[in-house]
């Protein structure tokens, strides 16, 4: 595999406004419309205008399916910007966020609007599983097996992963159970009720090992980020997170044809920004993780460094997730276990909420530094970003 | 619903494995320049690039790489799907790794390194049956 290190950005960058939509079951709004609501919420918190921002990046939305989202985004909010963009796919808000990272260093861009909405709650009516529109290139040789689930993928990567390191059985419940502690002290997050050792083993096998707990929750909702120059942040009403690296990596697609455990591109994407940062994992004071499933999660402890290969089990039993126990806490929210799945837009806002100071009863004490990611796929293809209090 | 998932894309560079399938011949794609065999079918050969890739029966001797038993059907399998069912990636002798089913024993006495034999499903797909 190859490694290409990256350069410190050419002019200091930073995350000026964030908001997301309330999450969970909202049939009353559209995906476009939570597309809306986001932006306005990020434009507001900004003090910003809708006709202030010149480049509107905008994903696919798995639930309305559209390679003209941006275009209808920018309309539906009456503005005619520059840029008006639309990425297919996921690992959402790594990809959305080197976007406009590269489009305000280069100049081509003063302000971008990240956008994210899903209604993924109402599609699927609450049960695990895809719209069909998430078949991509290769359906032909999973389709025959019942194979294209995406738990069915992570299921494939978590036995492997417990049968390689001899993993403790109880890894993947030691994430769910921690995330959830954390959800209970979030406003406004999906599941807050308790998981604990014992309900855990009670709860429905989804593709074994990963039960229903060790799954993303499925919501509706909607989440935007706006990026500038530090210079331009520094005017407007919030205090700038600055925005120090972005790296990423693509491995593979299909899981058949991933590399093998711990050879995903995680490890080069961490250091990749970690590198344009400047800094070191043991600099970081908190990770707000990409947790489609518990195993995605381990994985990534893993290649990003916090523990070591094939530890990130014990990791999560010894309680190094936790808030008030964790050097480093993970995912304070709940993360896409508990909060919401509004892909890593939600990742990228705790992130900013702590290193604002603002994230109340969940606060990590003088967070100064912040690691995210997100995924595509099964951990196909990963972006790490590093963001930091100015 | 027009789409029908098991009706596979036969191209002139995927149409051999397919054909040799629906006769009960697992065949795939090997290298002429570097004779890697690789799974699935291209135009090229992913390691080294070559172009025209030749096409070997393969010895159906392969053994579990990961599996998982799965005890419900989600989208979008279909509402008639028999469960449990196990999904497996599947390492062929010959180095390729494929995601398959393996069938003819009790889902949990399914094991990674467990040796598998090729058969042939109802779907015209190879699919591994204890060796």
């Amino acid at each position: 595999m190859t490694f290409n290190p990256r350069k410190a950005f050419t002019k200091p960058l930073a995350i000026a406004g964030i908001g997301n939509t309330e999450v969970g079951r909202l049939p009353q709004f559209s995906t476009l419309e939570l597309q809306a609501k986001a932006a306005r919420l990020a434009l507001d918190d900004a003090g910003l205008a809708p006709g202030d921002v010149d480049a509107w990046l905008c994903q696919t939305p798995f639930t309305r399916p559209t390679f003209f989202n941006a275009e209808s985004l920018a309309e539906y909010m009456g503005v005619d910007p520059s840029v008006a963009t639309t990425v297919a796919g996921g690992t959402v808000a790594g990809t959305l966020l080197t976007q406009a990272v590269s489009l305000v260093e280069s100049g081509l861009s003063e302000v971008a609007i990240c956008v994210f909405g899903e209604s993924a709650n109402t599609a699927s009516r609450g049960v695990t599983g895809l719209p069909a529109s998430f078949s991509a290139l290769g359906d032909e040789y999973e389709s025959p097996y019942g194979g294209i689930p995406a738990p069915i993928h992570y299921a494939l990567l978590a036995q492997r992963y417990l049968h390689d390191y001899n993993a403790p059985k109880e890894s993947f419940a030691a994430v769910g159970i921690s995330e959830r502690k954390h959800a209970a002290m979030t406003p406004g997050a999906f599941r807050q009720d308790a998981l604990t050792w014992e309900s855990y083993p009670e709860t429905r096998m989804v593709a074994e090992p990963l039960r229903v707990p060790d799954c993303s929750v499925i919501t509706d909702g909607g989440a935007a980020f706006i990026v500038t120059s530090l210079e331009r942040a520094k005017s407007l009403r919030q205090p700038p997170i600055r925005v120090l690296g972005v790296g990423s990596k693509s491995t593979h697609w299909m899981v058949a044809q991933a590399p093998r455990l711990q050879n995903f591109g995680v490890k080069d994407s961490a250091a990749q920004a970690l590198g344009m940062a400047g800094v070191t994992i043991q600099d970081i004071d908190v990770a707000e993780l990409y947790d489609c499933f518990s195993i995605a999660l381990l994985l990534q402890l893993e290649g990003l460094g916090l523990c070591g290969e094939g530890e990130a089990g014990q990791f999560a039993i010894d309680g190094n997730l936790e808030l008030g126990k964790a050097r480093c806490p993970v995912n304070t929210d709940g993360g896409l276990l508990a909060y919401a799945h509004l892909a890593g837009m939600r990742r990228v806002i705790e992130a900013c909420l702590q290193l604002r100071g603002e994230a109340g009863d969940r606060q990590v004490a003088n967070a100064k530094l912040a690691v995210t990611t997100s995924i595509a796929g099964w951990i196909s293809n990963h972006h790490t970003m590093v963001l930091a209090k100015d | 619903m027009t789409d029908n998932v098991f009706a596979p894309p036969e191209t002139e560079a995927t149409a051999p494995f397919w054909e040799a399938a629906r006769t009960g011949r697992f065949v795939l794609p090997r290298c002429r320049s570097c004779s890697e065999f690789f799974h699935y079918p291209r135009l090229f050969c992913p390691f080294c690039g070559a172009s025209d890739p030749d096409w070997q029966e393969v010895s159906g001797k392969a053994q579990v790489y990961s599996y998982t038993i799965v005890p419900l059907r989600m989208r979008p399998v279909p509402d008639e799907w028999p469960v449990p069912y196990v999904v497996a990636l599947v390492e062929l002798d010959e180095g390729p790794v494929l995601m398959s089913n393996v069938v003819g024993c009790a889902p949990e006495d399914v094991h990674i390194g467990m040796p598998l034999q090729v058969t042939f499903g109802d779907a015209d797909v190879p699919v591994f049956r204890p060796a």
